[in-house]
C-alpha cells in the first residue's frame, strides 16, 4: 500500500492551502479529487476580496493553487475517496482504483449548491435549470431567465443575468433579502429586472427543456406559470460529507463538526474549509482552515 | 505518453494517420475549464500508453473547430483510425471522462 505522511480529500481552497503547507513542511501528502480541481471558487468571474490579490478569476486562483501545491511537492490524484477505514494507529483512505495509508487526514470535501426540491429538476439541470449564473448564463443570452434566492448569490447572479437576458426575475420567499441592500437598489433600478418577494417556484414546466416555471404569491395566495427558459437555484448550500458520514460528529446540517483548530471528534482527522462547521466560508477563511489543519496534522504524522 | 501540441498544420499526420485513437482537446486561452481539464488529461496521459492526446488551440485554428462542429470549449474528440468516433463537449470528472469514452 502507498505510505503517505498527510491525506487530504477535496483539492478546493481548503485542500490545496493544507497541501501546500504540508509539503512544504516535509511530509509526504496526497491529495485525492473526484472531480476537478478548485473548488467552488472555478465558478467565480472574478475574485476581488482575497487580502492582497486585487483580482483574479476564480479559475487562475484554482490553477495557481494547485500548481503551488504540486510544485511544493504534494501529489494530486483525480480519484474520487470512497471510504476511511482506522488501523491502528493509521487511517486508510481507500478510493475505488486503491488504497492509501497515512498518519492524519485533512477533511476539505467543501460544499455543493442545495437543490430546490422540486419535480423533475434533477432531469431538467443542464436543461434550463442551473445552480450557477457565472458558468451557465451565457447560454440564455436574449432570454428570459429567473433567480430563486435570497442571499448574496441570488442577487449578484440576477445583477450578472441582467447584462444579457432579455429579462430576469428575482423570486424570493420571503418579503426582504438577506444580501446587501446596494445590491437590492441596483436590481431595482434596472428595467429588464422584476423582483417577485413572498413567492416560491412551486413547478418545472417543459418536456426536454425548460419553457417556463409555476410560481405562487404566499401572500395573495396566487399562482401562475412564468415563461422563462433558464432557472437559476441559489438558495444556499449542502456539506459533502457522506463519506464520514459514519466516522466523525456531524452538525444537524450535515457540517463536520470541528473548532477553529479544525479538529474533528477522531483523533488525527481534521476538517477544513467549507465542510465544516463555521460562520463565515470565504475564500480567505478556506486558506486559513487549510493552513490550521495542515500545521496539526503535521505534528502526528 | 506526453501531450502534444498540434495545430492544423499538424493535424493530418498526428491525428488522422494516427495508428492509435487520439484524443483531441478543442481548448481556447480563455476558456476557464480549459484550464481545469488540463490537471486530467496530464493525469490520463500518464497512465494510458495507447492513448495520444494532442491540444488544439480553436482561436489558431478556427476552420478544424468549424470542420469538427466544435460550438464549445473544452470540447474533447476521440479520433479512431482517421474518424472522428465519440465528443465530449464540457469540464467533466476524469471518472466520467473515461468511462464516455469506453477507455
Amino acid at each position: 500500500m502507498e505510505q503517505y505522511d498527510v491525506i487530504i480529500i477535496g483539492a478546493g481552497t481548503a485542500g490545496l492551502s493544507a497541501a501546500i503547507y504540508a509539503a512544504r513542511s516535509g511530509k509526504r501528502t496526497l491529495v485525492l479529487e473526484g472531480k476537478s480541481c478548485g473548488g467552488q471558487i472555478i465558478n467565480a468571474k472574478a475574485v476581488v476580496n482575497y487580502p492582497g490579490i486585487k483580482q483574479i478569476s476564480g479559475v487562475d486562483f484554482a490553477m495557481g493553487l494547485y500548481e503551488q501545491a504540486v510544485e511544493a511537492g504534494a501529489k494530486v490524484l483525480f480519484q474520487k475517496a470512497v471510504r476511511i477505514e482506522l488501523a491502528d494507529s493509521k487511517k486508510i483512505v481507500a478510493t475505488a482504483k486503491q488504497n492509501y495509508a497515512c498518519g492524519a487526514v485533512i477533511l476539505a470535501m467543501g460544499a455543493k449548491n442545495r437543490p430546490l426540491g422540486l419535480e423533475r429538476e434533477a432531469e431538467l439541470t443542464g436543461s434550463g435549470v442551473s445552480y450557477c449564473a457565472t458558468c451557465d448564463g451565457a447560454f440564455y443570452k436574449g432570454k428570459k431567465t429567473a433567480v430563486v434566492g435570497g442571499g448574496n448569490t441570488a442577487l449578484e447572479d440576477a445583477l450578472v443575468l441582467s447584462e444579457y437576458c432579455q429579462k430576469v426575475t428575482l423570486i424570493h420567499r420571503r418579503d426582504s433579502f438577506r444580501g446587501e441592500w446596494q445590491t437590492v437598489q441596483e436590481l431595482k433600478e434596472r428595467s429588464n429586472v422584476e423582483i417577485l418577494t413572498d413567492t416560491v417556484v412551486t413547478a418545472l414546466e417543459g418536456d426536454r427543456q425548460l419553457t417556463g416555471i409555476r410560481v405562487r404569491n404566499l401572500k395573495q395566495e396566487k399562482e401562475w406559470v412564468l415563461p422563462v427558459h433558464g432557472l437559476f437555484a441559489a438558495v444556499g448550500q449542502t456539506p459533502q460529507s457522506e463519506l464520514v458520514r459514519d466516522l466523525v460528529e456531524l452538525d444537524d446540517y450535515g457540517y463536520i463538526k470541528a473548532d477553529e483548530s479544525c479538529r474533528t471528534s477522531l483523533p488525527g482527522i481534521f476538517a477544513a474549509g467549507d465542510c465544516r462547521t463555521k460562520e463565515i466560508r470565504q475564500l480567505a477563511t478556506a486558506a486559513a482552515d487549510g493552513v490550521t489543519a495542515a500545521l496539526a496534522a503535521c505534528q502526528l504524522a | 505518453m506526453e501531450i502534444k501540441v498540434i495545430t492544423k498544420e499538424t493535424f493530418e499526420t498526428e491525428v488522422l494517420q494516427a495508428k492509435e485513437p487520439v484524443l483531441v482537446d478543442f481548448f481556447a486561452e480563455w476558456c476557464g475549464p480549459c484550464k481545469m481539464l488540463a490537471p486530467i488529461l496530464h493525469e490520463i496521459a500518464e497512465e494510458k500508453s495507447d492513448l495520444k492526446i494532442c491540444k488544439l488551440d480553436i482561436d489558431q485554428n478556427v476552420d478544424l473547430a468549424l470542420e469538427y462542429g466544435v460550438q464549445a470549449v473544452p470540447t474533447m474528440i476521440l479520433f479512431r483510425q482517421g474518424e472522428a468516433a465519440q465528443k465530449i463537449v464540457g469540464l467533466c470528472s476524469k471518472d466520467e471522462l473515461l468511462q464516455q469514452l469506453s477507455l
